[in-house]
């Protein structure tokens, strides 16, 4: 019986004790697609560089990558760079200039990425949540779906904001999202994110019904990470492709999204 | 989890389309009183849903072959196959067709995949268990019906490893073997301090005689314990040793032998001969955190010669523990002590399958490798 040559010894670099690795990554999902996950995404990471915290932002749909589309930008190397051999992760890293944060684009489009396998992509999860090291806070935007690329980039100890906009298919696949997180992590730290909603009322509606579904079929109580309101502007600076932040500084959106980072900041969330 | 809403006139037509359409389990997510008249009702029902994704069994397998222990625990199915006793040619007719009309039964409960799981399967991946062994401490684990990880992975070990830390009896001399540099000579130096700490007395021989600086090495511990040093050169000499009066007084006798390559014949063959001329128990001497293949080879050579134990050195200086698990199943050898100091006062550690277990488990980024096993201790 020879038993040495094994997947197993494809080893983790960290231990799964190892609590504080990923703790600054901050994963934003949905399951549902066209929840506002990606401008989401670029306005937080801008949010908190804004602050004076050093950030990066991950665009982790690998395959159908657009944070590069919606703020204009050409990066000269992408996440395709890292899988094709061509060049390290950390040295992907995009300096996007008027934002103040960093950004590792994927490609659209690109079938090596679409199709990475689960080993490439634990590789490139471990050498992201390494990168760790150098910033405050690592930003991920997470693809739609729940497949395995989902789950093993959602798989680091930081908290996961799982965003909503209250719609029944939206509150389901944020659910279904909660629920195979915590099958496969134990007490994993999901938070939950409303947007696009018309006020705070109406968010504090759509948390509650997320949470007595959390409450009574996972016996889980994610805590609420914020509510985002509907803002028509938001959608105004994704057609321009410029940062919500710089186009629109002091629209709603804008505002509670500073919020969001604040509290982030604070550690409340 | 499916979503519905239901309007009524009344809040209690509502409820009664929700009772209606989706039963007694449904749940309220919320209610609302429509602008236009009537109410409405948000309503979800989670569909049973206990089977969470699970490792294949062994056929499609995640690990081919796993020991027959697991096999009995998990699949005492047998009733199955006394139906297969009718008539063989009936059978060879039917038996195209059953395949494809019913998937056959596994023959073994298939683990279903829990974040316990992934902590335990992680953790051996992190550590590099190869497959088979990992899978096979994982199935045993999680077959404890404990919530403590730790006890399960404990017990789990226990099953798998054996563990004997006492040597025998004071009259047959001990002898530790090994490749060099692997803390042989550290090893005999805290066995030495600790017995003449503890008032015992000891005799330390080394037929390490080739190596530049050797015998000097153990000389300086053995002149601080007060201490005579034996000095053999080869397996005759050890023999003549061994056989002086000043031996004969019943005291613990530890020989150091020269780290030897397992790969040459002539090598092993002398170390083969000391051991025969020492009537010694052997102990084979390995630092963790090697290549987990290279240390079973290893071990499995100096078993071939008489080693039936195992001391484990740098746990202090590695976290990688792959190797040790390895080399003593592949060599079946039995653990006996720890070194996880460079000091020769802290002395050695007993294994024990509850330190091993919090070796595997613990955050190896934490301070104070030692602490798991001093936990242990008492």
């Amino acid at each position: 019986m020879t038993d040495t040559n094994s997947p197993l010894t494809d080893r983790p670099a960290a231990h799964p004790a190892t609590t504080g690795s990923g703790k600054n990554l901050i994963t934003i999902a949905s399951g549902k697609g066209g929840v506002g996950k990606t401008v989401l995404a670029i306005s937080l990471s801008h949010a908190l560089a804004n602050a004076g915290k050093k950030v990066l932002l991950f665009d982790g749909d690998v395959g159908l990558a657009n944070v590069d589309i919606q703020l204009g930008i050409m990066p000269e190397f992408d996440l395709a760079s890292v899988v094709s051999g061509e060049r390290k992760l950390t040295e992907v890293a995009f300096d996007f200039k008027a934002g103040g944060f960093d950004i590792i684009a994927g490609r659209s489009g690109s079938g090596s990425l679409g199709t990475l396998d689960n080993t490439h992509l634990k590789a490139v999860h471990q050498d992201l949540i390494k990168l760790g090291d150098s910033y405050d806070y690592i930003i991920l935007d997470l693809g739609a779906g729940i497949d395995g690329a989902v789950r093993t980039l959602a798989s680091a100890n930081g908290p996961k904001l799982v965003v909503t906009n209250g719609e029944p298919t939206s509150l389901t696949d944020a659910y279904a999202f909660i629920k195979i997180t915590s099958q496969q992590q134990e007490n994993a730290d999901t938070r939950i994110l409303v947007n696009m909603v018309k006020s705070k009322t109406d968010g504090q509606k759509v948390y509650d019904k997320l949470l007595a579904a959390c409450k009574n079929f996972l016996n889980l109580e994610p805590p609420l990470a914020g509510i985002i309101q509907q803002d028509d502007r938001v959608a105004g600076a994704i057609r321009s492709q410029s940062a919500l932040l710089s186009r629109y500084p002091t629209s709603p959106a804008a505002g509670d999204i500073e919020k969001l980072a604040a509290n982030i900041i604070r550690g409340s969330v | 989890m499916r979503i519905k809403s239901f309007t009524g006139s009344s809040m209690s037509e509502a409820m009664d389309k929700v009772r209606t359409e989706l039963g007694d389990d449904a749940i309220i997510l919320a209610t609302q009183e429509l602008p236009a008249g009537g109410s409405q009702v948000t309503a979800a029902i989670e569909r049973p849903d206990p089977l969470p994704p699970k490792i294949p069994p062994k056929s499609n397998g995640w690990a081919a072959d796993w020991d027959s222990d697991w096999k009995q625990e998990a699949g005492a199915q047998n009733t199955p196959k006394s139906k297969q006793t009718t008539p063989p040619q009936i059978i060879k007719k039917k038996q195209n067709k059953q395949k494809i009309a019913l998937p056959q039964t596994p023959a073994e409960e298939p683990i279903r995949i829990t974040p316990r799981v992934e902590t335990l399967v992680q953790a051996m991946a992190y550590h590099g268990i190869p497959t088979l062994l990992a899978e096979r401490i994982c199935r045993s684990a999680l077959s404890v019906e404990t919530d403590d990880i730790t006890m399960a992975l404990a017990a789990s070990l226990d099953k798998h490893f054996n563990f004997s830390p006492r040597f025998s009896r004071k009259n047959v001399p001990l002898m530790l073997i090994g490749p060099p540099g692997v803390g042989k000579t550290m090893t005999i130096a805290k066995m030495a301090a600790s017995a003449t700490l503890e008032g015992r007395k000891v005799h330390v021989i080394t037929t390490d005689k080739s190596r530049a600086g050797a015998v000097d090495q153990l000389k300086a511990f053995t002149d601080i314990l007060k201490l005579q040093l034996w000095v053999a050169d080869g397996a005759n000499d050890l023999a003549a040793i061994l056989a002086k009066p000043e031996l004969q007084d019943g005291s613990h006798i530890l020989i150091d032998t020269g780290g030897i390559n397992c790969y040459e014949t002539s090598e092993i063959e002398n170390l083969a001969a000391q051991i025969v001329a020492g009537k010694a128990e052997t102990v084979i001497v390995l630092p963790a955190g090697t290549d987990a293949a290279e240390m079973s080879d290893t071990a499995e050579k100096f078993a071939a010669i008489g080693a039936k134990r195992i001391i484990v050195t740098r746990l202090d200086t590695t976290r990688r523990y792959g190797g040790i698990f390895t080399a003593a199943d592949k060599a079946n050898l039995s653990f006996s002590y720890a070194s996880v100091s460079p000091s020769v006062a802290t002395g050695l550690h007993i294994i024990n399958p509850v330190n091993l277990a919090r070796l595997l488990l613990r955050d190896p980024t934490q301070q104070g490798i030692s602490n798991e096993f001093d936990k242990a201790k008492k």
